[in-house]
């Protein structure tokens, strides 16, 4: 969808205590999530309300919390339904959570469920909650797909017209071309951009060459194939039985555990078919899923006794130049978060950034080890931190697991949050 | 030479050419390993690159050098400076053009270093970004494939006509072939900026690209012209192109209704526009290197009109052009320099007719009138970078 990539949210670890003593910290729970699938697959009769409902519900049951207790409802959702424009709300009702719970619905492309899972931090901070449930969910199988402007101007003229006169008055100039429908692209309706050839431009400009974009997804994919068999991603993931056959689903189905460098190579360029680099294999594809997190105030987690995989430290987010810096948010908003938490970029333990393109990636990590960039937008003495590729993304990404829009920030919350735990570290 | 990519590479030294007086020469190659060579312009003592006689000297070592080395398999030419491919010829050299004999010269230079260009077995391909006009645009007319970056700066024109001008490079014969006649008078006879868009559009470069790894990019088209000499595109004309272009008599109305449209837009003071058709008529009747030499011819004849000398004087305040009344398009110190010599001189009234018809004359010439003045703010406009055709 349009926008900009923006990712960092910083935890401390349960035993480490926050430097800033002042604001009251904020408890990650836990997460749960749906299989992850490829658009057009299982999940292709359901709707993004019931992918939501279905992560809400099996988060409430993993944690054991009492769904009443719930107080507010956040998720992002970039591909909207307009018949449920507010899908969190939608959610929470399906969901079973009282019908007392607040709940709105986040359009802010690819890190929609960032911005709810820290909005719903803020509430927490304030003290206007306790416990929050925080997500998204999207569903690239159903998209609207719209009539023609001219076409629905009709439409709509149409709703006061009094006979058949009117409506012949209406429609009689109706041409072919009216009646073609009108599909939303992923792409920058600033720039008109899609965001594969913002990608492939940022590619020739930061040199960032094919190899190392197909060495890159064939990492993620194996890592991910390889996360699933040893039943890591079990952790996080609600089966789901969706129509018509009702056959539970419980693995993601994007993952190509077989994918090798050579293999990707062969894949012709997907959007500058001429001289691009950005091939199916080396970007996300379009996916269906939800996933939800749950957050708590200590007072919460005093009181029923909950155990938190992490705190809630610091983030970030940072708007581009949807010409030239498409995509490289995440890049952007790392100093600013980790200065916010007063930390250092080799301070963290885990390492979760989102993968939307093979090249974004390597364009990322290149910018975060190069001292001109630090230099140049942070007034910073020396790089902001060269990125260790044992701490990051050691279960896949979104190039292997998927990329449901809305969803993926609140996946990244839950992987981390179960990776600080699993591997012991402090901050990620 | 290096492969990968490179956006701003060191300037390989001493490769070309020695002759200039600063270190870093004004054109280099650059070979690559797949056997395509890139042409860099940078020209180090100036913020555009421009066809001087210092460039045109060398160019034939420079293209010897090019078809000599049988590593060399494609030539891409490409512009080191940002905001600029080749800003046309050097004008301010105009100023050494006193006779037409070396006027004449200094054209033939020029078509014979085009034509060596055009006529090379290796292939060809401009790689455009910044301004291409005039000479920089017949350069790249001469090429074999030509594609353009969709930015900000990149712009492509025949602009010779409001200099006081024929677009002497070729661009009369090259570019009716390329864009058709409709179009290619269009340009030449307003001397209107084309944006890439839309000189993808009309056929004038054979692709647009985005701005970064020019270098990469045009290699690859090379390349691809290496394995593929069909891969060029050629114009497809469509049934009305045809009728204009290549039936005589439809032909020769088109080239009069041009004729008199130019008449009826500048009064037929300026001997330019008319010149530019009849070598666009003679270039199309004979197909080869016809319009050429009678561009040769009419160079001659034009340069011996008293009235060049003036037209090259108005080269260097081509910004009070546009601000002449009625869109003459004549500088303020030519008029007063005709006054002064023939106190009732056609200068004077000709203003007279104009203000005249502009009050009560027939409405045909009133809309004329007004609409060469829109054209000229239009073209104004455009000139100074806004952009009505992104």
């Amino acid at each position: 969808m349009t926008g900009v990539a923006g990712r960092r949210v910083g935890f401390s670890g349960d035993q480490m205590a926050a430097k800033k003593p002042a604001a009251p910290r904020v408890a990650v729970i836990d997460g749960a999530r749906t299989p992850f699938l490829r658009g057009g697959t299982d999940f292709n009769d359901l709707m993004a309300y019931e992918l939501g409902r279905i992560a809400v519900a099996g988060l409430m049951h993993k944690t054991g919390v009492d769904p009443a207790l719930i107080e507010s409802v956040y998720f992002g959702c970039v591909m909207a339904d307009p018949s449920t424009s507010n899908v969190a709300r939608e959610i929470t009702l399906a969901a079973g959570l009282p019908k007392s719970v607040a709940a709105y619905t986040i359009s802010e492309a690819c890190i929609s469920a960032n911005q709810a899972v820290t909005n719903a931090a803020d509430q927490i901070r304030l003290g206007h909650a306790d416990l929050v449930v925080a997500g998204g969910t999207d569903i690239t199988s159903d998209v609207p797909i719209r009539f023609s402007k001219r076409m629905r101007q009709k439409f709509i003229r149409a709703n006061r017209a009094k006979g058949w006169k009117d409506y012949y008055a209406i429609f009689k100039d109706v041409r072919p071309a009216d009646l073609a429908p009108d599909a939303p692209g992923i792409e920058d309706f600033f720039t008109r951009m899609s965001m594969g050839e913002s990608c492939d431009r940022m590619c020739k400009r930061l040199g960032v060459t094919r190899e190392e974009q197909d060495e890159y997804a064939a990492r993620s994919h194996q890592l991910a194939a390889k996360a699933t068999a040893d039943g890591v991603l079990a952790d996080e993931i609600v089966p789901v039985a969706p129509p018509p056959k009702f056959k539970a689903v419980t693995t993601d189905n994007g993952i190509r555990g077989d994918s090798t460098k050579e293999k990707l190579a062969k894949l012709p360029p997907a959007f500058d078919r001429k001289y691009g680099t950005v091939t199916a294999g080396n970007a996300s594809f379009l996916t269906d899923g939800a996933a939800a997190v749950l957050l708590a105030s200590e007072k919460a987690v005093r009181e029923l006794g909950l155990k938190p995989k992490a705190y809630i430290r610091s983030y970030a987010f940072r708007g581009t130049d949807p010409q030239e810096e498409m995509l490289l948010g995440q890049t952007y908003a790392t100093p600013i978060a980790l200065a916010r938490a007063g930390l250092k970029f080799q301070d963290m333990g885990v390492l979760e950034i989102h993968e939307a393109f093979a090249g974004q990636m390597i364009a990322t990590i290149k910018l975060l080890g190069s001292k001109e960039f630090a230099k140049e937008h942070f007034g910073m003495s020396d790089k902001i931190g060269d990125v260790d590729y044992d701490k990051l993304n050691l279960h896949g990404g979104s190039l292997s697991l998927g990329h449901p829009f809305g969803a993926t920030g609140a996946r990244l919350v839950t992987t981390c949050a179960n990776r600080l735990q699993r591997e012991d570290k402090n901050t990620a | 030479m290096a492969t990968k990519a490179k956006r701003t590479p060191a300037p390989k030294r001493g490769t070309a050419k020695k002759k200039t007086k600063t270190a870093r020469p004004p054109v280099t190659i650059e070979r690559r390993a797949d056997g395509v060579a890139l042409v860099w312009f940078d020209d180090p003592d100036d913020k555009v690159n421009k066809l001087s006689t210092r460039i045109l000297d060398d160019f034939n070592k420079l293209m010897d050098e090019l078809e000599a080395d049988n590593e060399i398999r494609a030539v891409v030419w490409i512009s080191r400076k940002p905001d600029c491919f080749i800003a046309g010829a050097d004008i301010e050299e105009f100023k050494l053009i006193t006779s037409a004999e070396m006027g004449e010269k200094f054209a033939l230079d020029g078509h014979r270093a085009f034509d060596r260009i055009e006529r090379s077995a290796k292939p060809q391909v401009a790689a455009i970004r910044g301004v291409a006009l005039g000479g920089g645009l017949e350069f790249a007319l001469a090429c074999h494939y030509r594609m353009a970056v969709r930015d900000e700066k990149t712009v492509l024109g025949l602009p010779e006509v409001k200099l006081g001008l024929l677009p002497g490079g070729g661009g009369t014969q090259r570019l009716p072939r390329l864009v058709g006649l409709q179009h290619a008078l269009d340009m030449m006879l307003t001397g209107k900026n084309v944006y890439p868009d839309k000189a993808r559009k009309i056929g004038l470069v054979d692709e647009v690209v985005g701005p970064w790894a020019l270098d990469e990019i045009a290699a690859a088209a090379a390349r691809r012209l290496i394995a593929d000499r069909t891969a060029l595109t050629t114009r497809k004309k469509n049934l009305a192109a045809r009728v204009m272009e290549d039936v005589g008599p439809a032909r020769d109305f088109v080239l009069k209704q041009a004729a008199d449209m130019v008449r009826d837009k500048t009064r037929g003071k300026y001997p330019q526009p008319f010149k530019i058709i009849e070598c666009v008529r003679v270039g199309l009747e004979k197909r080869n290197g016809g319009g050429l030499r009678v561009r040769g011819a009419l160079v001659r004849r034009v340069g011996g009109w008293p009235g060049v000398a003036a037209a090259r004087q108005s080269l260097f305040r081509d910004d009070r052009e546009e601000k002449t009344p009625r869109g003459e398009g004549r500088g303020p110190r030519e008029k007063r320099r005709r006054a002064r010599r023939r106190p009732h001189g056609r200068g004077h009234q000709s203003r007279h007719r104009a203000r005249r018809e502009n009050v009560g004359g027939p409405q045909g010439r009133r809309a004329g009138a007004a609409g060469a003045r829109a054209k000229s703010t239009s073209s104004k406009r455009s000139t100074s970078g806004s952009s009505e055709n992104r």
